[in-house]
C-alpha cells in the first residue's frame, strides 16, 4: 500500500483518484459477506472508481426486473388498499401549498437553514482549521446545498425505483399504491430541487456511495430486493435525515416543506414492511440469510460512508488528509443525530419483516447497532409521531 | 484498451467541481401569483414611550429604500418565529414628503408575539422583510387648497396621523390641521416632542391638543378620557372640512357615533381600525361554494373553510393581499350577490360593508357569490 506521505505528494487531481480507489478497497474489506460484496462490486467499480454519477452526462441503468401483470384483479391486499386511498386523499401541490414567495437567507444565523452547531466546525479547528464567522456561515450554506442535493438524488432513485416496483409488485393493490408512490416522488423531486435552484442556488453533484446504492438497486432483477432497498433501506435514511433536519431548520419555508414530505415518506415505509412481511414469511431459511446478510452490509455502509467527500474537495482538498476529514464527520454532530433517527427506524422496521434472526443480530450487536430494537415499527407510527419524534 | 488509457488519462486532469451554481428556473414561475417582498434594514430603533418603538428602515445595503407609501398607509411584516411566518400591519409615522426615511411605529402589545419580538428582539442592523406598502387611510393633497382637517387619535392610533398631518402641512400650505391626542398619561404621549416641533414649525396652521385620562395636577391640556362629547366639546364641528380617527375600537365608536349625531355627514368621516379577525367570531359555512369573477368570467368552487382569497389564489385569480389578517383592507373586494360570512373584527367600516365591500381573506362564501372585477 502506498504511505499517506507518498499520496500527499502527488498532484491532486492524481491524489483525489488514488484516494478514491483505496477508498473502493476499504469498502470491500469492510463487507464481511462475500456474496454481498460480489453482487455489490460493479455498482461500487462504477460509483467509487469510474464516478460514473460525476461524469455530467445523463448515467444508464440497465434495469432487469420482470413486470406482472395480474388480469384478474382481486381484492388481494386491504391494507394496502387502505393506504392507496390514504395516499390518494392526501397529495399536495408544492407550488400551491408551498410559500415559495418566503425570502430565504442560506447564512442568515437568526433563520438558519441549518444550525452552525450540527456541522464539524470544532472538528475542523482541533486539525488546525479555524473558519471565521463568515467562513462558518458560508459553510453552512454549501453544507445546507450538499445535504440537500443529497436528498434530491436520492429522490430522483425514489422515483425510478417506485416505478420499477410497481411493475414488480404482484398484488394489485400494491400496484394501485405504487402509482401513488411515483407521483409522491415526482413531487419530492421537484420540490428539493426549486428549493436547491430558487433558494440555496448551488447543487451538488450525487455522492459516490449514494450513487453505488441506487445504482445496485436499478439494476437488481429480484423485486423483494429492490423493495427492501428503496422501501425500507433508502426510504428509512430519507426519513431519518429529513427527520433530522425538519427539527434542525429555523427556516419556515424549509422546515414546511419537509413536513410535507415526511408525511408522505412515512406512507412509503409502511407499504414497504406491509409487502415484505407477506413475503418474507413465504421465503426457504436460506433466501431469508441472504436477505439479513443483504440488509446488513447496506446498513453499514449507509451508517460509515456518507461523508461529504464532495464537500471535503471543495473546501479542504490541500489544506487536511481525507482520512482526518472522514474521522471529523463521522463525529460530528450532525452524523451522530442523523444515525441516530435513521438506526431507530430502521431496526423496528427489520424486526418486524422477520430479517432480524439471533444470527444477524450478533452481527448487529457487534456495529452496535442492537440498542434500537423492540422500538415501534412503520406500522404503528403515524406521520405526527415522526414529525414530533 | 482506450478505455483504460481515457481513465489513466483523466487520473492527471484536475476533475471539475463537485458543484454547480444554478439559477431559478423560469418553470417555476408558472404558479400562482406571488406578491413582492422587500428586504428591510433597520437602521434605527427609537423608543417613543416605555411600550412604544420606533423603527427607521433603510434598503440592506444602508441606502434610502425604495419603499414608495402614501400618508396613512402601513407596511405589512413578515415575522418568523418558532418556524411560522406571522403577518402584521404597522402604520407609517413618518411623513412621505419630508425629508428623512420611512419610519414604522410598533407598540409593544401585552401577549402580542410579533410586537413583542420587535420590542425585544429587532435592533438597528437586523434585516425585516415586508409586502409592498398597503391601506387607503390616506389623503389625496392639493397645494391649491385651503382646509381644515381633525385628526382624533387615541393611544398609538397617532401613528398614521401624523403622517397625515406632516404631509398635508408640508404639501398643502393654506391647510389647517387640529390633532386630538387622547392617552392614558403624560408619559405615554408618543411624539410628544415631534408634535411640538410640528406645532412650532407650521404655526398657527397645527394645533395639537392632548387629553389624559389620569392627569396630574398641573395638567394644562384636556383631561378625561377622549371619547365623542370631549372631540365635539373641544372643537365643536363648525368649519371642519374632513376627520380622520384612529384608535382603540370604543373611542373610534364614541366618536363616529358622536360626529353623525352632530351632523356630520359620513363620507366626511375617514376611520383606520387597527383589528386583526378572529376565526373563533364567525361560524364558517361548512358547505363548499361558488365564487364567480366578473371580468374573467371564472367560476371558482371554494372549499368548506377556504377563504374567498384563499379560493381565488389557488384558482390562478391574482387577487390582491397583504396582512391576511382582516387587518389591513388590501384584499378588500366588492360583492354583487350572494352572502359571505366574515371574521370580526376587521377593518372595513360600516360605510364600506354597506356598499358590499368584503374583506377576502376573512370571508367565507356562503352560497354562490359574485365578485365584481377579477
Amino acid at each position: 500500500m502506498l504511505s499517506d506521505r507518498a499520496v500527499n505528494s502527488m498532484p491532486s487531481p492524481a491524489r483525489r483518484r488514488v484516494q478514491d480507489v483505496f477508498d473502493a478497497m476499504k469498502l470491500a474489506t469492510r463487507v464481511e459477506n462475500r456474496k454481498v460484496l460480489v453482487g455489490l462490486a460493479p455498482s461500487v467499480a462504477r460509483g467509487l472508481v469510474l464516478k460514473e454519477g460525476k461524469s455530467g452526462e445523463p448515467v444508464g441503468m440497465k434495469a432487469s426486473h420482470e413486470a406482472w401483470f395480474d388480469f384478474r384483479y382481486q381484492g388481494d391486499y386491504p391494507e394496502m388498499y387502505e393506504l392507496y386511498r390514504r395516499a390518494v386523499q392526501n397529495q399536495w401541490d408544492g407550488d400551491r401549498q408551498l410559500d415559495w414567495s418566503t425570502d430565504v437567507d442560506p447564512r442568515s444565523t437568526d433563520r438558519p437553514v441549518f444550525p452552525v452547531e450540527l456541522v464539524p466546525i470544532e472538528g475542523l479547528a482541533a486539525h488546525g482549521i479555524r473558519l471565521t464567522r463568515d467562513e462558518q456561515m458560508k459553510f453552512v450554506h454549501d453544507f445546507s446545498s450538499w445535504l440537500l442535493s443529497q436528498f434530491m438524488h436520492g429522490e430522483q432513485g425514489a422515483l425510478f425505483a417506485s416505478a420499477q416496483v410497481t411493475e414488480s409488485v404482484q398484488w394489485v393493490d400494491g400496484k394501485f399504491y405504487g402509482a401513488t408512490q411515483v407521483m409522491d416522488e415526482a413531487r419530492h423531486l421537484e420540490v428539493f430541487l426549486r428549493y436547491l435552484e430558487s433558494k440555496l442556488g448551488k447543487l451538488y453533484q450525487v455522492n459516490d456511495n449514494l450513487f453505488t446504492i441506487l445504482d445496485a438497486l436499478m439494476r437488481d432483477p429480484r423485486w423483494d430486493m429492490k423493495f427492501l432497498g428503496m422501501q425500507i433501506m433508502v426510504e428509512g435514511l430519507a426519513l431519518g435525515a429529513f427527520s433530522m433536519m425538519h427539527h434542525a431548520t429555523r427556516e419556515p419555508l424549509l422546515k414546511e416543506m419537509l413536513r410535507y414530505v415526511i408525511q408522505d415518506e412515512a406512507r412509503h415505509v409502511h407499504y414497504g414492511v406491509l409487502a415484505l412481511k407477506r413475503h418474507f414469511a413465504g421465503l426457504s431459511p436460506k433466501e431469508l440469510r441472504e436477505r439479513e446478510d443483504w440488509t446488513f452490509e447496506v446498513a453499514c455502509l449507509m451508517r460509515n460512508r456518507f461523508l461529504a467527500h464532495e464537500l471535503y474537495d471543495e473546501w479542504f482538498g490541500g489544506r487536511l488528509r481525507r482520512a482526518d476529514w472522514d474521522r471529523i464527520m463521522s463525529e460530528s454532530p450532525f452524523m451522530l443525530e442523523f444515525r441516530q433517527t435513521m438506526f431507530k427506524r430502521l431496526i423496528p422496521n427489520l424486526e418486524y419483516i422477520g430479517i432480524f434472526s439471533p444470527r444477524i443480530r450478533e452481527h448487529y450487536a457487534k456495529v452496535g447497532l442492537t440498542k434500537y430494537a423492540g422500538g415501534r415499527n412503520a406500522s404503528e407510527l403515524t406521520a405526527e409521531d415522526l414529525l414530533a419524534a | 484498451m482506450s478505455g483504460i488509457a481515457a481513465l489513466v488519462r483523466g487520473w492527471f486532469a484536475e476533475p471539475p467541481p463537485t458543484f454547480e451554481y444554478r439559477q431559478e428556473s423560469a418553470r417555476w414561475r408558472q404558479g400562482r401569483p406571488t406578491q413582492l417582498r422587500n428586504s428591510l434594514r433597520v437602521a434605527e430603533v427609537v423608543e417613543e414611550t416605555p411600550s412604544t418603538r420606533s423603527f427607521v428602515l433603510v434598503a440592506p445595503d444602508g441606502s434610502a429604500p425604495d419603499l414608495p407609501y402614501r400618508a396613512g398607509q402601513h407596511l405589512t411584516l413578515l415575522v418568523s418565529l418558532d418556524g411560522a411566518t406571522h403577518r402584521r400591519c404597522y402604520s407609517f409615522s413618518s411623513s412621505p414628503v419630508a425629508a428623512g426615511l420611512p419610519v414604522i411605529t410598533v407598540k409593544r402589545v401585552a401577549g402580542g408575539l410579533v410586537s413583542r419580538h420587535l420590542h425585544d428582539h429587532v435592533r438597528a442592523g437586523d434585516l425585516l422583510t415586508s409586502l409592498d406598502p398597503t391601506g387607503d387611510f390616506t389623503v389625496e393633497t392639493d397645494p391649491a387648497t385651503a382646509r381644515h382637517l381633525v385628526m382624533v387619535a387615541g393611544g398609538v392610533g397617532i401613528t398614521p396621523l401624523v403622517s397625515l398631518a406632516e404631509t398635508v402641512l408640508c404639501a398643502e400650505p393654506a391647510s389647517r390641521v387640529t390633532l386630538l391626542c387622547g392617552n392614558r398619561s403624560e408619559e405615554e404621549i408618543i411624539f410628544h416632542r415631534r408634535l411640538d416641533t410640528l406645532a412650532r414649525e407650521h404655526a398657527p396652521r397645527l394645533n395639537v391638543r392632548h387629553a389624559l385620562d389620569e392627569a396630574a395636577a398641573d395638567w394644562n391640556g384636556l383631561r378625561g378620557a377622549l371619547d365623542g362629547a370631549q372631540v365635539l366639546q373641544a372643537i365643536g364641528t363648525t368649519g371642519v372640512d374632513r376627520w380622520f380617527v384612529c384608535g382603540p375600537e370604543p373611542m373610534m365608536q364614541s366618536v363616529c357615533a358622536a360626529l353623525a349625531a352632530a351632523g356630520v355627514p359620513r363620507d366626511r368621516v375617514r376611520t383606520e381600525r387597527f383589528a386583526y379577525a378572529s376565526a373563533a367570531t364567525a361560524r364558517i359555512p361548512d358547505h363548499s361554494a361558488e365564487l364567480h369573477f366578473q371580468r374573467s368570467g371564472r367560476r371558482v368552487t371554494a372549499r368548506p373553510g377556504q377563504t374567498v382569497l384563499d379560493a381565488g389564489l389557488e384558482a390562478g385569480i391574482a387577487l390582491p393581499s397583504s396582512c391576511t389578517m382582516g387587518g389591513c383592507g388590501a384584499c378588500k373586494v366588492r360583492k354583487l350577490s350572494g352572502s359571505v360570512i366574515m371574521r370580526e373584527p376587521n377593518c372595513l367600516s360600516d360605510g364600506e360593508r354597506e356598499a358590499g365591500w368584503l374583506l377576502a381573506c376573512c370571508s367565507y362564501a356562503n352560497g354562490a357569490v359574485a365578485i365584481e372585477g377579477f
